[in-house]
């Protein structure tokens, strides 16, 4: 039998490398011994992304991407389809979840340093597919044409109308329309089931092969692949097979409980994952009183209300200083990798001011957070204003910081 | 470590800010969450619906057999007493022949509770009161300038405007205070159950999904740490 | 720390973990799986048909939609009943079993309108009289595609491509009132 399964397994190696690549990416992949449960969102996010292509899909048989259609029809997903609204509250209880496991997922990265050389790349396609997520996100938001799906996606795509000189035409472009209309939603469901999940599937890929290439991190920043046993295992590392993978299935476990607990008993998360204005059809006459993001935009969003003032001389509207801020908020972190100047990897070893900045940056993207979801009012708008002041400051200023301040020593082994 | 905490505080404060929880002209709506899991209530909720919704409003996205399979409502009642309008099938839509769009504007209930929330649907249904000013004669403490008339007057008796968002009831309708309340928490958990019929099995089924992942999670933590043991 | 490896445990927990696996992916494709099922909507356009009875004259065929097929309802009149068992002989499946009209009733036959042959819809001649293609018709649908040849109760002859006869769709009937489709 076994005989048999080897001769098969090297007729199929010959003709493809099954057996190799398995074992390079999987069963005898070496991963440090010696984490913390902050490198366990990866595993997740997988879970996620999967949970979010099965349902989608299934959703995408019954769903209408029409002006007349859209919304009716995710009412007879909800109401006359088997399970139909499983599927529903599970894609968007998981669009959630995949955003609050990535804000993790980076935010592990930034603690221990998993962008330094040599894993620049891993964290520029990361940063990459945070930015698709985020398109992502927005294109399926406008898709079930509620009220706040058609007024947030008119917020979002005049920011692109505030673009001197090419903005309007932009718009209009994007649009396919003179307003937002069907025309618009039918290219964003083109969009949002087939050109973006394409190329995040594609980015996954190159993320995991880049990872593979580099070797995972730990929150020691200890480099595994300096002590090797004599068969070339490093001495700190263990077969990604059986260890990773069966560290992994508690995790799942939890993570389900936490999820199907939302799916089932506060599916639309008190409004927070489901807006109450997106159960009333889009009406272009009548805006709701309150536009707010869904939360895992909201961090964004304050930022980008924050700008009440533009650059009168250089012909900047502070419409259009607030879209560059908002901007360069997601674009910053693709330059991280160039602005550590440090020594060392992990936020253990580094000093005062690392831990200071980290401290910052995390208080402020939550309070900016927070205020993403309310209405402005003046006080609020100078708490963001500082805050958006604390989530750049790290990071512009950690090229200084990171040189000059005194690091500790990295242990040879974990 | 001063930044950090003049955040909290003001999260904190903040959270707490006046006026973003107002409820028309009250401070805050009278609290009700909808269980749907009471047939009766539900049974009751439909007959208040009938009597006293129905004539205006539509429920243009829940099936007549829909709502008689999760209702427990007897055929013969249902062809009988409940589908007034002829030509209506079973597995027709509840729109009671009215209108598509409905000429005095009154909305579509199907996912109203669901737009507004239930609490804001509770109070909405209890704090109408005499304004001449009106044109039904009748407003509204949580919708002021409401179109709606006060229908539900017969079973609630009147109430007059004393003082700012307080009411006084002035005549006596055929249900006492605590009985109309009681109907409104039926016709309200009858609105939520037809915003959402499948939230009787959603919340029913959860638990054992749940209870489900509770053991998987304990199998594969032992599973783990048998493993683990090797690499420590 | 330097606890042992126990070969027992350890297989008892593969098992454990893989069987629970294998009910999670099961639990996972229940409700995909059933989403292929007919959706609410479907039912109600699939749901029964009703026809009043009394405006079908003797002799006469209406053509009712169900599940987007056509269904015939024929009105048989006294002639053609007589004329029925003399056909016999020349059907394929006389059909006895199922009543002298095949349906339930003594006066109506309720048909599917597809040939049973490549699903072409056979029109309905009741005229007694030589036909281009029968020199004996006695009356019943002749299927203009290919020439298949049914009698008024929808049973095909012998010699004509269909291989059976027309179908008989669920039907009841309640008073004067026919109801296609499965009761209510």
């Amino acid at each position: 039998m076994s005989d048999k399964k080897n001769s098969f397994m090297s007729w199929l190696d010959r003709r493809l490398p099954v057996t190799e690549n398995l074992e390079r990416h999987l069963t005898k992949h070496p991963v440090p011994k010696k984490v913390n449960f902050f490198y366990i969102f990866g595993a997740l996010l997988m879970v996620v992304f999967m949970v979010q292509v099965v349902t989608g899909i299934w959703l995408m048989m019954f769903y209408t991407n029409t002006e007349e259609g859209a919304f009716a029809s995710v009412e007879y997903i909800m109401r006359d389809v088997d399970y139909g609204w499983l599927m529903r509250y599970m894609h968007s209880t998981g669009a959630s979840a995949f955003f609050l496991l990535m804000y993790f997922h980076m935010f592990r990265g930034l603690l221990y340093g998993s962008y330094q050389k040599p894993k620049e790349l891993v964290w520029l396609f990361g940063c990459f597919l945070l930015f698709l997520l985020m398109a992502e996100g927005f294109l399926g938001y406008v898709l079930p044409w509620g009220q706040m799906s058609y007024w947030a996606a008119n917020v979002i795509l005049s920011l692109f109308g505030a673009i001197p000189f090419i903005g309007p035409d932009l718009q209009v472009w994007i649009q396919g329309d003179y307003v937002l209309s069907g025309i618009t939603l039918s290219r964003f469901f083109a969009l949002h089931v087939v050109v973006v999940p394409l190329l995040m599937i594609a980015l996954v890929v190159f993320h995991i092969f880049a990872l593979h290439e580099v070797g995972a991190g730990n929150p020691e920043g200890v480099d595994i692949e300096k002590h090797r046993d004599e068969k070339g295992m490093p001495l700190d590392g263990a077969p990604f097979h059986p260890y990773k993978t069966f560290s992994a299935l508690p995790a799942i476990g939890i993570f389900f409980i936490v999820f199907f607990a939302i799916v089932f008993f506060a599916p639309t998360g008190g409004g927070y994952f489901i807006e109450k204005p997106n159960f009333e059809e889009a009406d272009f006459l009548k805006t709701p009183e309150h536009i707010a993001p869904v939360w895992y935009y909201a961090p964004f969003y304050s930022i980008l209300r924050a700008v009440t003032f533009g650059i009168p001389f250089l012909g900047i509207t502070s419409k259009f200083l607030g879209f560059i801020i908002f901007a360069a908020s997601i674009a910053i972190l693709f330059v991280v990798p160039w602005l550590d100047r440090s020594n060392v990897q992990s936020i253990r070893y580094k000093g005062i001011y690392s831990k200071v900045a980290m401290v910052l940056f995390a208080a402020s993207f939550v309070t900016l957070g927070y205020l993403g979801t309310k209405p402005v009012n003046e006080l609020r708008t100078l708490i963001a204003q500082i805050c958006t002041v604390f989530y750049f400051a790290p990071f512009i200023l950690m090229p200084i910081y990171t040189k000059y301040e005194k690091t500790k020593e990295v242990p040879e082994r974990l | 470590m001063r930044f950090l905490t003049t955040l909290l505080i003001f999260i904190t404060l903040d959270s707490f800010a006046a006026g973003e929880n107002k409820c028309g002209s009250l401070e805050k709506c009278d609290e009700y969450s909808a269980t749907v899991h009471d047939t009766y209530s539900l049974q009751r909720g439909l007959g208040i619906y009938m009597n006293y919704c129905s004539s205006c409003h539509t429920l243009k996205m829940q099936r007549w057999n829909r709502l008689q399979r999760d209702l427990d409502i007897p055929e013969t009642i249902l062809l009988e007493d409940l589908i007034t309008t002829p030509d209506t099938k079973a597995s027709d839509f509840m729109s009671f022949g009215l209108p598509e769009v409905s000429p005095i504007g009154a909305p579509d209930l199907t996912l109203r509770t669901r737009v507004r929330g239930e609490d804001w649907i509770y109070t909405y249904l209890r704090t109408f009161y005499n304004d001449p000013n009106q044109p039904s004669g009748t407003n509204n403490l949580v919708y002021e300038g409401t179109s709606m008339p006060n229908v539900l007057a017969g079973l609630q008796g009147s109430q007059e405007l004393v003082g700012k968002g307080k009411l006084k009831q002035t005549t006596q309708g055929t249900q006492t205070k605590e009985e109309f309340d009681e109907s409104m928490r039926d016709l309200v958990n009858f609105l939520a159950y037809v915003a959402e019929p499948a939230r009787v099995t959603r919340e029913k089924n959860g638990f054992f999904v749940i209870l489900f992942f509770i053991v998987f999670t304990a199998v594969m933590w032992l599973l783990y740490r048998e493993y683990a043991k090797e690499i420590k | 720390m330097s606890e042992k490896v126990d070969p027992k445990r350890r297989k008892a927990l593969l098992i454990t973990s893989g069987v629970m696996g294998a009910v999670t992916v099961a639990g996972f494709a229940v409700p995909f799986l059933s989403a292929w099922n007919p959706s609410e909507k479907a039912k109600a356009m699939g749901a029964s048909v009703k026809f009043d009875l009394t405006k079908l004259d003797a002799g006469a065929m209406a053509v009712v939609e169900w599940r987007r097929t056509p269904i015939f309802i024929v009105h048989q009149t006294e002639q053609a009943k007589q004329n029925l068992p003399k056909l016999n002989e020349k059907m394929v499946d006389p059909a006895l079993e199922e009543g002298l009209l095949r349906s339930s009733n003594d006066k109506f036959s309720v048909l599917k309108g597809v040939c049973t042959h490549l699903s072409c819809a056979p029109k309905y001649y009741p005229e007694i009289e030589p036909k281009a293609w029968d020199q004996e018709w006695l009356g019943g649908f002749f299927c203009p595609c290919h020439g298949s040849k049914f009698d008024l109760a929808g049973r095909v002859y012998k010699g004509v491509p269909a291989p059976v006869n027309l179908e008989v769709p669920p039907h009841t009937f309640e008073g004067d009132t026919l109801i296609i489709g499965d009761a209510v």
